[in-house]
């Protein structure tokens, strides 16, 4: 039996990727299909009745901001909130003790891994962006339920945290189907994460960001496009744009300081 | 050589030495933490090839494509059909989890009378006796939720046979009559409480033409289409035919206020604009405007199943009320329903899947399958400008003990049909009469209906994910949209001096998973919750976040207070109610 | 006394406590992959193929085995067994997996075996030309396999290393 095949290849992408995504304010209803598609996907279950809005799990979560006019000029925008897929010093790569937490070189996605996390949320709170949950509870499904987990996302247990990751099955799903077929870059287009299929507006754009021709990369660019909490340096791969001032000015807020109704 | 206790301590001082360079320490602590991540309380997915099947969805009267991801045949997730003329390849939050639906609780297993097990013979048998036994002036009703399907023509073919029979149906089912709007070319909206952006047709077609489309949204509450329209109109429940009014003589250049004339530049600036509401105002603005059978306007398509709204039968009229409710959307109103029931012994028969909703006050529950679990239909889309149809092929497999509404309707009437026979005939018909497309969601082709070779063929290829499209009809002006009735206004007094309103009212039924990531994420208020303006909540005494209770003529209710600057003063937004003057007190 | 004991502990630890700790469950229909390749010619991939959305058939399901076997082929008792308890009433036949991996680990053999042409025996071994299907292996405490390609991630990481393949834990991980 060799131990070297015949062919070797010593790396495993031509170059690598850097996902990342855009998010039209604008055109964002705050509908929450893309909250309910991520939990679908990434197989979160319901909330214990326990749950509060600070101990659930939304790997995406739309918030709601106003412009603060007064009745009735008072105008709404969402802003669909997930990990931000810091790409320089990850505040939570950095803090891990378990090393539970890399920034995937090839793909720029920042994994988290549940199954090496011990539970003691430094994570947690060294995101700036609130993106990182708890699991408080173990995962209880109504009966039946259970039966629509999705095979591609493994559950976890209580006392480990989790968040988004870019909907790393769809990844894996993806590369094999480019695998079967001979393939080892993937066409734009053939991966996205759940979210971004799910989204009834289009508002979020996917892609890489180090693809010059991509949409992404061109939208990113643009000047109406700004990033979040940019002033600490994280280099977050999520971009979003709007053309209203006071939507762009609230963002520049800490989430603490937008209402969250 | 005796064996000392110090040779044991040696012993056992050596194993533990020894015991150390093994994988046995090692390799205990390794196993142990494995075995705990795989507690049998962590469920594990289904195993399965992993295969795509299509179907239609069937909680609303949009009848958005949908394609299933199923591991082996049970599907795990759900996502629009890209190229969906009607949908657009979108599908909504409640559309994405509807495979949960299935699973919720509070569904009705077997037929009920009373809360008792019965056979369903015994209640074919008693709504056959009752409906023998009506008087002169007594009606048989038959309430549709989603009128225009081979269903509702099943129903109505029953109840032509029937001396007095009427078929209701929700005001909003048909709010344009014989009309589709043409969104696509449409510029602007002046809505008169239509949630445009939340609800409204299919969101993706709504949102993929939001960008060339100026919203005006004309309702009381501070709705999420009035949070995020171009301009919000607040006017009191009973306040928009006057609105309308002034809009109407602002378009015709006579004076008007401020907001009106704002609104009709709005509307005169961006053509071809429509309005969107109940009332004869209404209709007389999209007279002004020119909207009917005009591009970007409302264009006429051939089917419309005349149906009644049950708001308009006599009170005290009805004998037998045979209520079908579906897998979603709104249930009946038991309030209005009880005033229309004879106050002798009505009969009244729930076709439903769940036990609550007007289920809880019927002689008779009659499970129904819910969606995904037999085969079923929809109708044109809602807002289509072609006639449609499409069959919504099971993905669940069906608990027994279910009757499908229709199934019922036909052994009522002796028919020993099926309802998968009816809707063989239904796509019969649309062979037989050649006319329209269909697209087919496995492959995002459209087909004429007059190339597919027989009518079995077209059966197969719309088991398999298809919608049929009509051609479109000429258009003509001649024709009207049918008025929905406008909103009743409300009588303060001075023990009610508040309006009690609406607001963005949650689905009946949802995926628990669905329900948790509104209530966590905040983006829908929970079902408790009165949302006042400040200035009104403290006039009452109240605090932001305080318990209260609500009065109003119909009732008292507790709620939790929120306070929100952006709602209108005076008024008191609670999900799920009808308008209606109302106090509030701290509790 | 001392010495004793370490050299009973050693002996115990690393002859004993494999024995002690794996249980070993023979497979439920005595297959040969033997027979099968020599008298009916079939390769690896008759039975074991990739699907065209990348994903794996892995160990075949009832079906491949009736397209033969719905009549016996030869006149081993085994075979008879089989058929009477797998074929005629159309039960799937709960194979052991010696490479049986937990919830979280995701291995593509699209990957492995189409782009980077790995052998199969590679890491399953002589199986394609075993007479017997040996007992799986399973761990009493974890339930993972016992059998040393897969008991752990260090095979799959000493290649990994070898070719400069991914080595993000999201790689193999789900």
């Amino acid at each position: 039996m060799s131990t070297t095949p015949t062919e070797t290849t010593t790396k495993s992408a031509a170059r690598p990727a850097r996902y990342g995504m855009v998010i039209d304010l604008d055109r964002c209803t705050g509908c929450g299909a893309c909250m309910v598609a991520c939990a679908v996907e990434n197989n979160v279950p319901p909330a214990r009745p326990e749950a509060t809005p600070r101990t659930g799990i939304t790997w995406m979560r739309v918030y709601k901001i106003s412009n603060g006019a007064p009745f009735p000029d008072t105008r709404a925008a969402f802003i669909p909130m997930l990990c931000q897929q810091c790409g320089k010093d990850t505040p939570c790569a950095a803090v891990c003790p378990q090393e539970a937490v890399q920034a995937d070189p090839a793909t720029g996605i920042v994994d988290q891994m549940p199954q090496r996390c011990l539970g003691c949320r430094y994570c947690m709170t060294a995101c700036p962006y609130h993106a990182r949950y708890f699991n408080w509870w173990d995962p209880q499904w109504p009966p039946g339920l259970e039966k629509t987990l999705n095979p591609d996302v493994a559950p976890r247990m209580r006392g480990v945290v989790e968040k988004c990751n870019f909907c790393h099955g769809r990844l894996h799903a993806a590369r094999a189907r480019a695998a079967a077929e001979g393939r080892r870059e993937l066409e734009p287009g053939e991966y996205v994460p759940a979210c971004v299929e799910a989204c009834p507006a289009r508002a979020i754009v996917f892609g890489d960001l180090n693809d010059p021709a991509s949409e992404v990369a061109r939208l990113a660019r643009d000047a109406q496009s700004f990033r979040i909490l940019e002033k600490l340096g994280t280099e977050p791969k999520i971009y979003y744009r709007t053309a209203r001032s006071w939507v762009r000015q609230a963002a520049a807020q800490t989430e603490k300081e937008s209402a969250h109704a | 050589m005796g064996f000392t206790r110090r040779d044991l301590l040696k012993f056992s001082g050596g194993s533990a030495a020894g015991l150390v360079f093994t994988p046995v320490p090692w390799s205990l602590l390794h196993d142990t933490a494995l075995w705990s991540e795989n507690w049998p309380g962590i469920p594990q997915p289904p195993q399965g090839e992993v295969r795509t099947r299509y179907t239609t969805c069937t909680l609303c009267p949009a009848g958005c494509g949908v394609r299933a991801r199923c591991a082996g045949d049970q599907p795990v997730s759900l996502s629009g059909v890209p190229g969906h003329p009607a949908s657009r390849g979108a599908l909504c939050a409640a559309g994405l989890v509807g495979h949960h639906l299935a699973f919720c609780r509070d569904r009705a297993r077997e037929p009920l009378a009373h809360g008792h097990p019965v056979a369903i013979e015994r209640a074919l048998a008693a709504v056959t006796a009752a409906i023998a036994a009506c008087g002169p002036r007594e009606t048989v009703a038959l309430f549709d939720p989603r009128p225009g399907r081979a269903a509702s023509f099943v129903y109505r073919r029953f109840l032509s046979g029937l001396p007095n029979a009427v078929h209701c149906a929700p005001a909003d089912a048909q709010p344009c009559g014989p009309f589709g709007v043409d969104l696509e070319n449409t510029r602007a909206i002046l809505s008169f409480g239509t949630p445009v952006l939340d609800g409204w047709l299919s969101p993706g077609r709504v949102l993929a033409n939001r960008s060339h489309l100026r919203l005006i949204q004309v309702e009381a509450a501070y709705s999420r289409t009035a949070s995020l329209a171009d301009v919000w109109v607040p006017v009191v429940p009973g306040g928009e035919d006057a609105f309308a009014e002034a809009v109407a003589r602002a378009l015709q250049g006579g004076g008007a206020d401020e907001r009106a004339a704002e609104a009709a530049r709005l509307l005169l600036q961006n053509k071809p604009a429509i309005a969107l509401g109940g009332g004869a105002a209404v209709a007389k603005l999209n007279a002004i405007l020119g909207s009917v059978g005009q591009p970007g306007g409302f264009l006429p398509r051939r089917d419309f199943t005349p149906a009644t709204d049950i708001a308009t039968v006599p009170d005290g009229s009805i004998r037998v009320l045979l209520i079908e409710e579906g897998s979603g959307g709104r249930p009946l109103s038991w309030d209005l329903v009880q005033r229309k029931l004879v106050p002798q012994n009505p009969l009244v028969v729930a076709l439903t899947p769940w036990l609550d909703g007007c289920a809880q006050h019927a002689d008779y529950i009659i499970p129904a399958p819910v969606y995904l679990e037999s085969l079923d239909e929809a109708a044109t889309p809602a807002g289509s400008v072609a006639a449609g149809f499409s069959l919504s092929p099971a993905l669940l497999a069906s608990p027994g003990k279910l009757t499908p509404p229709a199934e019922f309707v036909l052994r009522l009437a002796q028919d020993s049909a099926s309802y998968a026979d009816v809707l063989k005939d239904r796509v019969t018909a649309i062979r037989k009469e050649g006319r329209g497309s269909i697209f087919t969601y496995a492959d995002a082709k459209s087909t004429r209906v007059a190339e597919i070779a027989s009518a079995a063929d077209l059966w197969k290829a719309m088991l398999g994910g298809a919608v049929w499209l009509d051609d479109r009809l000429p258009t003509a002006t001649n024709l009207r949209p049918g008025a929905l009735p406008a909103p009743e206004s409300v009588e303060l007094t001075p023990a009610y001096p508040l309006i009690l309103i609406a607001a963005d009212d949650p689905p009946a039924h949802a995926s628990p998973l669905m329900s948790k990531l509104y209530r966590e994420s905040g983006l829908r208020r929970p079902a408790n919750a009165a949302i006042v303006h400040p200035k009104t909540g403290r006039g009452q005494g109240l605090q932001d976040g305080c318990r209260a209770i609500v009065s109003s003529p119909s009732g008292t209710f507790t709620v939790q207070t929120i306070f929100d600057p952006a709602v209108m003063p005076g008024v008191i937004e609670v999900a799920g109610r009808t308008p209606s003057a109302a106090s509030i007190r701290r509790a | 006394m001392f010495l004793a004991g370490a050299l009973a502990a050693l002996a115990l630890g690393w002859r004993g406590f494999p024995v002690v700790l794996f249980e070993r469950v023979p497979q439920p229909v005595a297959f040969s992959h033997k027979i099968h390749a020599d008298k009916a010619g079939a390769k690896c991939e008759d039975c074991h193929s990739l699907r065209d959305d990348g994903t794996f058939a892995g160990i075949p399901a009832l079906d491949k085995c009736t397209g033969c076997h719905a009549q016996p082929m030869g006149t081993s008792a085994e075979e008879k067994r089989f058929i009477d308890a797998y074929v005629t009433p159309n039960r799937e036949v709960p194979w052991q997996v010696y490479s049986r991996q937990p919830e979280n680990v995701y291995f593509s053999h699209a990957f492995h075996v189409k782009l980077t042409h790995i052998d199969c025996r590679h890491c399953h071994g002589a199986q394609g030309e075993s007479d017997v299907l040996g007992p799986a292996r399973i761990d009493r405490i974890s339930g993972y396999s016992g059998s040393p390609h897969f008991q752990n991630m260090d095979a799959c990481e000493d290649c990994h290393r070898q070719r400069g393949a991914a080595s993000s834990c999201l790689a193999c991980h789900k």
